[in-house]
């Protein structure tokens, strides 16, 4: 058995994702017990686990440092790398939507729209498919503060519940498209670990259809 | 105001020493093997014109291409691939040549990339050209030598895959997506994303015909071992998609001839840069290395664009992966230390040169002392760690100190030579 290396987003998902992971027989008795360490074994199987920020786990896996990586598509969309993207795995549902107080038309007038976001790429994609020119302002936090400040006349963001929007009297305007968390895997792993890659994979695709 | 006179640009690096010497003894093991199987180097300019990279079969978007205006205000480009520069010369230099051309290069090619992603700007390739000719022993050919040159280099656990352009752009034709359409699904196709796939071919059954729609669905598992393409066979009925089967099967015959199956792997969702590439494509893996060590295939219209219609394919090899897997796998040469240093007084040069001589003819590496006192070359040899210092004394004598074992003896010139055989210390 060649060794397998899976990068793991830190956060919101763990808790879903190793609950999957020891579905398809995998031991994450490390993971669960975590304290401060960073790497985590498998005892039964041939597998190494980390845990990393969502968009380092898209540099592990495109350098293939790691194999496998679960990330969601917001920050695949964000960074447009380059590998195999196998499942969907469903969880962590969510959507990049437009969002603006309630007064604010999307397509009034002629000036040019401020748009603030924490995914620039992901908002100027969308916007130059729909043939509009928008100002992009990059914020790295809470961008519903923008529009409220006056900073922006809209925002591009992930949405769950909506719940933060509301509170902050701010309304969707337009669903850009959904959000889940995925498998990436690297391209040479694929070919040169295929055998215990793609049984992975398909253990995985089973959980995910069940 | 000197802000960046200490430092080198992003994405570019300095090569040191046993980095410096490993990367010349792959480049030289490569050019000796191309050489060795008819293949003649050409160098071009690393200055082109853009015009050059420009247009239906761009090797990359604009965008990632360093630029420059010469006196005339002409844009100007650090060339951003080797391939493109050798069909400019194909088709006008050597369109008098018989053809097919085999043509090698050893070069660098510069690519923008992203800040803070570590890659570099300055990649170095190696490759080979067979310009004017069609059919799969050219392929065959191209692939072979890539697999030789990984022999050759001594790189162990590596797998190349082979897969063909015309066989998705033959599916893509037989259905009635719109441009946009086929650019989505080839992409993903490309990242074998089967959620998205499966939503794309449920969402465009309309535009597809039952026959694609079973082997486009199946498209990214469609890699592995050649009874993939047994497989693939009885997925479809399109005449031009068998056809291209039938291609890679041919190729892989040959390999297999050749000893080398047990490097092939087969992959029918290969579909990046299917514009560029015409027929056969592959790409070549290792263990080590997340991105591919070589790549390559066939590109028949490529040169034509230059005024000759060229059927041609190509391979490329990545030096700097090939480097960082032979060095993961222990491969990699130490650092070049002398055996011997030489200290002697003017007077001895004479002798000196022909003691030198001898050494170097037994292989050894001997550095001469440009010190003018002993003292300082002693601590020269250890601060170095050059194991043995040769001082030349009185009439023949030689006083050789070993670093090692801290000894110093005197010896007769002559029999410090009988003496010294094969062996690098002098105890």
């Amino acid at each position: 058995m060649k060794l397998i290396k899976i990068a793991l987003t830190k956060g919101r998902l763990e808790k879903s994702i190793i609950k999957m992971l020891e579905e398809v027989g995998l031991d994450c008795s490390e993971l669960k017990d975590k304290g401060r360490k960073l790497i985590f074994h498998d005892n039964i199987n041939s597998v190494d686990f980390v845990l990393a920020k969502a968009n380092d786990v898209l540099t592990y896996v495109e350098h293939g440092a790691s194999d496998i990586g679960i990330v969601g598509k917001d920050t695949l969309m964000e960074a447009d790398k380059n590998f195999y993207e196998v499942v969907d795995l469903k969880m962590g549902n969510c959507k990049f939507s437009i969002a603006a107080l309630p007064d604010f038309k999307l397509e009034d007038g002629y000036n040019i729209k401020k748009i603030a976001t924490k995914y620039p790429r992901v908002a100027k994609d969308y916007f130059r498919q729909q043939g509009m020119d928008v100002e992009i302002i990059r914020i790295e936090g809470s961008v519903e503060l923008a529009p409220i400040l006056g900073l922006a006349d809209a925002i591009v963001d992930l949405v769950e519940t909506g719940e933060t929007l509301r509170e902050n009297g701010l309304v969707i305007v337009k669903d850009i498209c959904n959000i889940s968390a995925r498998l990436i895997i690297n391209r040479a792993s694929m070919k040169m670990k295929k055998d215990e890659i793609t049984e992975l994979i398909g253990k995985i695709q089973k959980y995910v259809e069940e | 105001m000197n802000k960046w006179k200490r430092y080198i640009p992003e994405g570019t690096r300095d090569i040191l020493f046993e980095d410096c010497e490993n990367r010349s003894y792959i480049e030289e093991k490569l050019r000796e093997l191309y050489r060795k199987n008819g293949y003649n180097q050409v160098i071009s300019p690393t200055l082109e014109y853009y015009d050059v990279f420009s247009g239906e079969y761009q090797p990359l978007p604009q965008e990632k291409m360093f630029k420059l205006f010469d006196n005339n205000g002409r844009i100007l480009v650090l060339r951003p691939d080797m391939t493109t520069p050798i069909g400019r010369i194909a088709a006008t230099k050597l369109k008098t040549q018989p053809l097919p051309l085999k043509l090698c290069y050893n070069a660098s090619i510069y690519r923008i990339n992203e800040d803070w992603n570590g890659r570099f700007s300055e990649i170095s390739q190696s490759g080979i050209e067979i310009v004017g000719i069609k059919g799969s022993r050219a392929d065959a050919e191209a692939i072979s030598i890539g697999i030789k040159a990984l022999e050759e280099v001594g790189l162990e656990d590596y797998k190349i895959e082979i897969g063909q352009a015309e066989f998705f752009k033959t599916l893509m034709d037989e259905t009635k997506l719109t441009q946009d359409e086929k650019e989505a699904l080839r992409r993903i196709v490309e990242h074998k994303n089967f959620t998205s796939l499966r939503e794309f071919l449920a969402e465009n059954s309309e535009n597809i015909e039952d026959d694609a729609m079973d082997i486009l669905g199946k498209l990214p598992e469609l890699f592995g071992t050649i009874e993939v393409l047994d497989y693939a066979r009885k997925l479809t009925k399109n005449k031009k998609a068998l056809q291209a089967l039938e291609s890679i099967q041919e190729v892989y015959d040959l390999l297999e001839k050749r000893g080398f199956a047990s490097h092939i792997v087969i992959d029918l969702a290969m579909v990046q840069h299917i514009y560029y590439y015409t027929g056969t494509i592959f790409r070549g893996y290792s263990s080590e290395v997340g991105e591919y060590i070589l790549s390559g295939g066939r590109y028949d219209n490529l040169i034509g664009q230059f005024g000759e219609e060229l059927p041609s394919t190509g391979l490329a090899l990545n030096i700097d992966n090939i480097m960082l897997a032979l060095k993961k796998q222990g491969k990699y040469t130490p650092r070049n230390n002398a055996n011997f240093l030489l200290y002697y007084e003017d007077s001895n040069i004479g002798r000196s040169k022909i003691l030198t001589s001898k050494l170097l003819d037994l292989g050894f590496v001997c550095e001469q002392s440009l010190f003018t006192n002993e003292e300082e070359t002693r601590s020269y040899q250890q601060a170095k760690g050059i194991i043995n210092l040769i001082i030349f004394g009185k009439a023949e004598d030689l006083i050789i100190y070993n670093m090692n074992t801290k000894k110093e003896k005197t010896i007769d010139q002559r029999e410090f030579l009988e003496f010294i055989g094969g062996k690098h210390e002098i105890d």
